[in-house]
């Protein structure tokens, strides 16, 4: 039986400067890595094609170094790859590929590019792919009606790869306007569809699927992380449906948490929460709610200890609102006018509605005074 | 606190013991004079109190010629503090010891000093001499000797009791850590922010630099990228139009169109040569037939000729006749003029005649007047002229040498003088005898009335009478006349070669030379008058007219014809007149005569020319060869037509299509094919290197990853973006908490400080009635404000200085007392440098103080100190035991 691997959205190439240098290094070699585990997979599970669904690339103008080094990552299959150009890497007069193109023996032999949109045929596989490559930076037409009068040798695999965004099924926020028919695979006889732009691994029907990125590469959810393992019968006449099965490539997890803070015990359980990442989590965690001075410790502590021990951890505290008790002003040592303040700054932070940047700069002075009171408390 | 009793011993001058039994509770004024041992009282009582009974420093104490060890400055005070009385006993040095006795238990040694300065709040220095930060209270209220106006120092080292003070009169709102706490905030944000303006430094500025910087080359990166996208877009575009071009070739279709207008220039070109030949053919064509058709005319024309010929004969003959008729008419006319003309002719001979004859009458007449007259004046000049000549004889002969002359008459002119001499010298002689009585001088006969000079002996005869014989006497009487005789000799010599008997002759002969000579001029002048040429010249004349006058007589008696006409002829003028008239008459007869006969030959030519043409013609006419060959002519004249207007019709036809095809337009629509081959083919080349030049440049930039970098930056920019973010937050926080607590804090310490500065305006205002001190944060005066001006303390003069710290000090002292503290004054020689006017005011000022406080006042100038309601207490009244 026919057997390929379906992956898409590599995003060669993205950086991930607004985390520490350190970390986005990792962040983004591992974007390198997955394509080799790809390939290791592919091997592993003897697939017959790969096929990349567009978006290999993150950027046109990436350098040569890395072209060369996604290219050498293809090593691991020996089998055919089948890519088309998405929209970040579309087939302009001048693109990545001519670049690639031009540089001598970085393109493997076993490279199957669709630059124009036409058919390739993999004879050995009695397989014809019908290929829909972006040749534009906006598309706004359908690429894959073509596939509906080309004609493919007889008795062949129709297999369709395209990009873009399935209408009437996928949210309004994605990342390329060009449109497929929902209907492709019926009016093209395809026996599967493979797509790519969508980042999250998600089954259209049962003959057409967007692979999602193999890596994760932002916070926005939907499922990253795989690629498919697609079963096609070479019984078309018994018309089964293929086998998809997910694996999973990616290797961090990204987590986007909002977190709320009210009683204590919600301290603990975001502690908890925090202290779960592990070193292939990248988290993004913003606390909103209030909690007094222990809580706000507490948390403190808890977010410097995930810093430490996860890929990356960013935090956004500033919706969370100090509220010192007065044990914690005691314990402070903060008398007269000190107290006075700490009150003033209290009240202030409520006024998030009417002037939430005045809010903010209460809790920012709210937080820093206490931190102050506190280091003074512990050497004094 | 109030001191109760002192008493000291082994202190410094004191060898033996000074000892104040009792002090009052208000003010003590103590005076003595210089070296009495004031400082030393003051001294004392702070040793007493500050320095540590242990202290092995403070030898300042110790009497001279003793030792520490062999002498032991002893201070015993009591003093009343909250009611309680107490006595202190410290002693130093040899017999060091301390104790403190009055509190709930009797306290020794350092425990005594312990209790001891938490009463009184001071401290102890850890070792060594006490020093001022260790004073306390004390330290400010205990004036020094010439410290007066010193406290800045003295309060910072009370600052915190006299802040406790303060705080405990209110029932404290000040925050104990606020201080520390505001101290780092401040260092804090000062990292972050200048502390002038408030702009960003440090990290801050950093993050805001690096920040800018990062979209700075985001946005370069940008660009770039628009760029590179730009040149994409430019390079698809460049190579479909290259594509497309290469596919459908747009020279070749030019290239095409080109060859067509060109064929069809061409076709055009052979038009236009082809209608050139045929105009050229028509051009002969044409050439052809005029020649036929002037043939065809000379034949018409000689026949036309011979009509007019016929014209023309009867037209000369009618000529012929007219100037035949004319000629002769004019020949009569002629005749007739010359008859008038010889008539005239004659008549003005005549007339010219008479006129002839008038005139030589007339000059006739001339010439014989003009012979007489010369006549007249040749003979009036030949006499002249012989006057002349004999005048000028006459002179001749009567020439003679002016100068022989002159000689003469000098010569004579001394005779004379001579003899006028002689005369005088010689003897007078005068006679007047009788008439008739003969008388002779010297023999000759003289008359007798007569005179005589005698210059010799002379003899007068007198007939009858006899002889008288004159002798003169002179004696050169005889030189006289020797001399006389010779003149005379000279003189008759002169005369005879003149030629002449006597000087009168001489003279008269003279006389008529310049006679004849002037009147031979006159002569001359008249001769020139009537002669002017001279003689000959008018002896010629004469003759000249002489002959004239013949001439004319012979000329008229030629003529001699008569004048019987004379009177009907006219004058020659008008004779001439119209004689000239007639000439012209005949001249012009002559002439219209001459004209006419011309005319006249010429008509006759012409009838006979026209004649012989005629005939002429007729023959040429008749000729039936000439007939034949008009007939020919006129046949091929038709022919020739024929032909003409078929080649115009040709070549209208030909014109017609020359016009059609439009060779001027082919002409440009070739040069615009060419000139669009060339240019689509050029066009197509250029666009071939702009694509590679393009090519190379997207390579190059692609190189180097401008994607990636931009990603990168776009991070790094987000990173930036929020640690600025943070950085500012923190700042304004920092700002936010620095501001606030500053100015809680300077509010808390404005409400603190409204007591001390309310004590202070009250002390104040008995030396000055309108000043105002403020008090500074630190509780020292600021600025004292009177009359408008404001002084800050420190400006203030050393007296006036002295005066504020004093008032000052009893304000603290007011507050400290009410806040329960001790507050006992010592005066150690102050307010030395004010004046009178002031330390009056002063006085008042203490005295106020001393019913609250108890003040000990030391003094060297008591009577300063006068008024001041104590009586001054010397000394050396305490002193007991000797002195050291």
């Amino acid at each position: 039986m026919p057997r390929f691997l379906h992956t898409a959205d590599w995003q060669i190439g993205r950086r991930y400067a607004q985390f520490d240098p350190d970390d986005a290094a990792h962040i983004a070699e591992e974007r390198l890595a997955v394509v080799a585990r790809i390939a290791a997979l592919a091997t592993e599970h003897r697939v017959d094609t790969i096929l990349v669904a567009g978006d290999v690339f993150d950027a046109q103008a990436v350098s040569d170094r890395i072209i060369r080094r996604l290219f050498a990552a293809l090593q691991g299959f020996a089998g055919p790859w089948v890519m088309i150009p998405g929209n970040h890497d579309a087939a302009l007069t001048e693109s990545v590929w001519t670049r690639a193109q031009r540089l001598d023996g970085v393109l493997p032999a076993n490279l199957h590019l669709a630059l124009a949109p036409g058919v390739i045929e993999l004879p050995a596989l009695r397989t014809a792919v019908l290929a829909a490559p972006l040749t534009q930076r906006h598309t706004y037409n359908d690429t894959t009606e073509f596939f509906d009068t080309t004609p493919t040798p007889e008795g062949w695999l129709r297999i369709g790869l395209a990009h873009g965004s399935v209408e009437g099924i996928l949210p309004s926020e994605i990342d390329s306007a060009n449109p497929i028919s929902p209907q492709r695979c019926a009016s093209a006889r395809l026996d599967y569809l493979a797509l790519g732009d969508w980042h999250g691994m998600k089954l259209v029907n049962e003959r057409c699927a967007y692979s999602g990125t193999p890596e994760p590469d932002r916070f926005r959810g939907n499922e990253p992380g795989f690629c498919l393992l697609v079963d096609l019968s070479v019984d078309v006449d018994a018309a089964a449906p293929p086998r998809t099965l997910p694996l999973r490539t990616g290797r961090y997890t990204w987590h986007d948490l909002a977190l709320q803070v009210d009683v204590a015990s919600d301290v603990e359980r975001i502690a908890t929460t925090l202290a779960a990442l592990g070193a292939d989590d990248i988290a993004q965690v913003k606390i909103s709610g209030r909690t007094d001075l222990a809580g706000h410790r507490a948390l403190a502590s808890a977010l410097a200890s995930a810093e430490a021990a996860t890929r990356s951890l960013t935090f956004d505290l500033s919706a969370l609102r100090l509220l010192p008790t007065d044990d914690d002003l005691s314990a402070l040592q903060a008398d007269g006018y000190l107290a006075t303040l700490i009150q003033e700054l209290r009240d202030e932070q409520q006024a998030t509605e009417t002037s939430p940047e005045a809010a903010l700069l209460a809790r920012e002075a709210l937080a820093l005074l206490c931190t102050e009171l506190d280091a003074r408390g512990a050497t004094a | 606190m109030k001191l109760t009793r002192l008493r000291m011993a082994q202190i410094r001058q004191f060898g033996g013991a000074l000892e104040i039994p009792s002090f009052a509770p208000g003010l003590n004024v103590f005076s003595g004079p210089n070296e009495a041992g004031k400082s030393t009282v003051v001294r004392a009582i702070r040793a007493a109190f500050f320095e540590r009974y242990r202290s092995g420093v403070i030898d300042d104490l110790i009497p001279r010629g003793e030792t520490t060890s062999s002498a032991s400055p002893t201070v015993e005070l009591g003093f009343e503090l909250g009611g309680t009385p107490y006595a202190l006993a410290k002693t130093f040095f040899a017999k060091r010891r301390c104790s403190l006795t009055g509190g709930p238990a009797p306290l020794d040694g350092e425990a005594a000093e312990d209790a001891l300065a938490k009463l009184l709040g001071f401290g102890f220095a850890g070792k060594g001499a006490s020093k001022p930060e260790h004073w306390g209270i004390p330290g400010l209220l205990w004036i020094q000797q010439g410290e007066g106006h010193q406290l800045a120092d003295p309060v910072r080292h009370a600052a915190d009791h006299l802040r406790t003070a303060l705080e405990s009169t209110l029932g404290a709102v000040a925050s104990s850590a606020g201080d520390g706490v505001l101290a780092r905030l401040r260092s804090q944000r000062d990292e972050l922010l200048t502390p002038s303006g408030g702009r960003p430094k440090g990290a801050y500025a950093d993050a805001a630099k690096a920040l800018a910087d990062a979209r700075e080359q985001a946005a370069e990166l940008d660009s770039r990228l628009a760029t590179y996208r730009d040149n994409v877009d430019s390079l698809a575009a460049l190579r479909a139009q290259q594509q497309t071009e290469a596919r459908s070739k747009p020279w070749e279709g030019h290239q095409a169109k080109l060859r067509q207008a060109q064929a069809d220039l061409t076709a055009a070109q052979q038009l236009q040569a082809q209608q050139q030949r045929e105009q050229a053919a028509a051009a002969q064509l044409q050439q052809a037939l005029q020649l036929r058709r002037d043939q065809a005319a000379s034949f018409a024309s000689q026949r036309e000729q011979a009509v007019q010929r016929q014209d023309d004969i009867a037209r000369t003959q009618a000529q012929l006749d007219a100037a035949e008729a004319a000629a002769q008419s004019w020949a009569t006319r002629k005749t007739q003029a010359e008859r008038a003309l010889d008539e005239q002719s004659a008549l003005v001979a005549q007339a010219e005649a008479a006129e002839r004859r008038r005139t030589l009458a007339t000059q006739l007449a001339n010439a014989q007047r003009d012979h007489e007259r010369l006549a007249a004046a040749l003979s009036q000049a030949q006499t002249e002229s012989d006057r002349h000549t004999a005048l000028q004889a006459t002179a001749r002969a009567n020439e003679i040498a002016a100068p022989a002359i002159a000689a003469l008459q000098q010569q004579a002119e001394a005779l004379r003088e001579l003899e006028i001499t002689r005369r005088a010298a010689s003897t007078g002689l005068q006679l007047a005898l009788q008439p008739g009585t003969p008388v002779a001088l010297e023999g000759q006969p003289v008359a007798p009335d007569s005179e005589h000079r005698l210059g010799a002996r002379a003899e007068l005869q007198i007939a009858g009478l006899g002889r008288i014989t004159v002798l003169p006497g002179t004696s050169d009487h005889g030189d006289l006349s020797a001399r006389g005789a010779t003149l005379r000799g000279e003189l008759a010599a002169g005369l005879q070669r003149l030629g002449v008997a006597t000087l009168d002759e001489a003279l008269l002969r003279q006389a008529r030379h310049q006679q004849a000579l002037a009147e031979a001029g006159t002569s001359a002048q008249l001769l020139k008058i009537s002669a002017p040429k001279g003689l000959d010249a008018l002896r010629q004349s004469l003759a000249t007219a002489q002959a004239q006058q013949a001439a004319c007589q012979a000329a008229l008696s030629d003529m001699g014809a008569d004048a019987t006409q004379q009177t009907a002829l006219p004058s020659l003028a008008e004779a001439r007149a119209a004689q000239t008239a007639a000439k012209a008459a005949l001249d012009a007869a002559a002439a219209q005569h001459l004209a006419a006969a011309n005319q006249h030959a010429t008509a006759q030519a012409r009838h006979a020319a026209a004649l012989a043409e005629l005939q002429r013609l007729r023959a040429v006419l008749d000729d039936a060869q000439t007939q034949a060959r008009e007939r020919d002519a006129q046949a091929q004249l038709q022919q020739a037509q024929t032909r003409l207007d078929a080649a115009q019709a040709g070549l209208a036809l030909l014109q017609q299509q020359i016009e059609r095809s439009r060779p001027d337009l082919l002409q440009q629509d070739v040069a615009r094919w060419q000139a669009s081959a060339d240019q689509s083919l050029h066009a197509h080349n250029a666009r071939a290197g702009e694509i590679r030049a393009l090519e190379g440049r997207l390579d190059a930039e692609g190189a180097s990853g401008l994607d990636e970098l931009r990603a990168e930056l776009a991070g790094r920019e987000q990173a930036l973006s929020r640690r600025h973010a943070e950085l500012a937050l923190r700042a304004q926080a920092l700002d936010l908490l620095v501001t606030r607590l500053e100015a809680k804090r300077q509010a808390i310490t404005r409400q603190l400080q409204a007591p001390l500065q309310a004590r202070l305006d009250h002390h104040l205002r008995t030396l000055f009635p309108h000043g105002r001190m403020d008090l500074r944060d630190d509780l020292t005066p600021g600025e004292l404000a009177r009359e408008g001006q404001a002084v800050s303390f420190e400006q203030l003069s050393h007296g006036a200085q002295e005066q504020a710290a004093l008032i000052s000090r009893l304000a603290y002292a007011d507050l400290l007392k009410e806040a329960g503290k001790p507050t006992l004054i010592i005066l150690d020689d102050a307010l030395v440098h004010s004046d009178l006017g002031r330390l009056d005011q002063m006085k008042r000022v203490i005295f106020d103080a001393a019913t609250r406080h108890q003040v000990l006042l030391f003094t060297c100038h008591p009577e300063r100190w006068d008024g001041v309601g104590v009586a001054a207490r010397e000394l050396r009244s305490f002193v007991t035991g000797k002195p050291a």
